[in-house]
C-alpha cells in the first residue's frame, strides 16, 4: 500500500511499529532506485519538518501489513519543545541514519556493482561487521528491486547472484521465497576483494 | 537566538592556519565542531586509495556531529582550507547546551535532517548514474 508518493506535500512524518516499508525514489527519465527498506522503531517522511511548503522527494509502500503512526509536522515540533528526552531520542536516531548514508554514498563513490551487491545482501541480513557472523534466511527479493537498490541493470545482478551461489557465498533455488545468506563468507569476499 | 551564538557563550574559538587538520579518518570522533568563519574540506579514503571529497562546510556549518552517536570512529578527514575560528565541543558538552536551551534541540534536529535531505539527494544521482555505467 502506498503511504505517499513523491511530489505530493509533505505534512507529517511516520513511525513503523510493526512491518515493512520501501522507500524509493524516481528520476525525471523514471529510473527507480530504493533508498532504504525500514522495520520496526525505523521512521520516514521526516523531510516534511525541514523547510517550509515542502514536497516528498520519495515514495513509501508498506511490503506487508504493517502497524504505523502519523504525525503531523507541528505535533513533532511541539513534542521536541515539551520532552526534550524525545527530542534527543530522535536527535540519535537521525544521527545514525546520517552515518547509514554517508556510509552508502562512499559505497556507490568507491565500490564497483559486483562488492555493492555483496554488501546490500549483508546490510539485509542485518549485521553489522562488528558482530557474529552466521548465516540467515531472509525473503527473497526481486532481481529488479536489487538492480534498484545497488544501482545497475536487473541483467547484471543476475550474472552476480550466480556467481555468489557458485561460491557459496548465498544459497537460493529456483522460485523459492527464502534466501540464505552466508554472512561469514560474504563479509570476506568484501574484505579480500 | 542561533545555535552558534548559544554555544559561544562562555567559549573562546580555536583558530587554526590553511592546511592543519581538525581529525582524521578512522579516529575515535570526540567532538563536534562549528565554524564561527573559516573553511573546512571533509574527504574520505577507500581501502583502495581511492580519495572523494565528502563535503565542503563554510562559516555557521557544523561538522564531526558523529560523536553523539558514542563509540563512533572518523570516516572522514577534515582539512582546513582558509584561516578559520571554531568551536570545539565534547559530546558531554554538546548535549548539555541542547539540554539547557530546548529551543537548540529543535534548529539542531533541522539542521540534521537538512543534511540527511542533501545526503540523500546525492546517494539518488549516484544511484541513477550509475546504473547504466557499471
Amino acid at each position: 500500500m502506498e503511504l505517499f508518493s513523491q511530489g505530493e506535500p509533505a505534512h507529517s512524518m511516520y513511525f513503523i511499529r510493526s512491518g515493512k516499508v520501501k522507500v524509493t525514489v524516481a528520476s525525471a527519465r523514471g529510473k527507480k532506485a530504493v533508498l532504504a527498506l525500514l522495520g520496526p522503531h525505523d521512521f520516514f517522511g521526516e523531510g516534511c519538518l525541514v523547510g517550509g511548503a515542502a514536497a516528498r522527494t520519495s515514495t513509501a509502500t508498506s511490503l506487508e501489513p504493517s502497524r504505523i503512526f502519523r504525525i503531523g509536522k507541528r505535533a513533532m515540533l511541539q513534542a521536541f519543545h515539551a520532552q526534550p528526552q524525545f527530542a534527543e531520542t530522535f536527535l540519535t536516531a537521525v544521527l545514525a541514519r546520517n552515518v547509514n548514508l554517508e556510509e552508502d554514498l562512499c559505497d556507490q563513490l568507491f565500490n564497483h556493482s559486483e562488492k555493492r551487491l555483496a554488501r546490500v545482501l549483508l546490510k539485509l541480513s542485518r549485521f553489522g561487521p562488528h558482530e557474529k557472523l552466521a548465516d540467515i534466511t531472509v525473503p527473497t527479493m526481486s532481481q529488479e528491486t536489487l538492480a534498484e537498490i545497488v544501482g545497475t541493470t536487473r541483467s547484471r545482478i543476475n550474472i552476480f547472484m550466480t556467481k555468489f551461489r557458485k561460491l557459496g557465498l548465498i544459497q537460493y533455488q529456483k522460485g523459492a521465497k527464502e534466501i540464505v545468506i552466508r554472512a561469514e563468507a560474504l563479509t570476506n569476499a568484501i574484505l579480500h576483494d | 537566538m542561533f545555535l552558534l551564538e548559544t554555544i559561544a557563550i562562555g567559549r573562546d574559538p580555536l583558530q587554526f592556519c590553511e592546511g592543519s587538520t581538525l581529525f582524521s579518518q578512522g579516529e575515535d570522533a570526540e567532538a563536534i565542531y562549528f565554524i564561527q568563519r573559516g573553511k573546512v574540506q571533509l574527504t574520505t579514503v577507500s581501502p583502495q586509495g581511492m580519495k572523494a571529497v565528502l563535503a565542503t562546510k563554510g562559516s555557521l556549518d557544523f561538522l564531526g556531529e558523529e560523536c553523539l552517536l558514542g563509540n563512533s570512529r572518523r570516516i572522514s578527514t577534515a582539512i582546513i582550507l582558509e584561516p578559520s575560528s571554531v568551536f570545539g565541543l565534547g559530546k558531554n558538552a554538546m548535549l548539555q547546551v541542547l539540554h539547557d536551551h530546548p529551543g537548540m534541540a529543535e534548529q539542531f534536529v533541522i539542521s540534521l535532517l537538512e543534511r540527511s535531505v542533501k545526503l540523500e539527494e546525492r546517494l539518488c544521482n549516484q544511484l541513477f548514474n550509475q546504473r547504466f555505467a557499471f
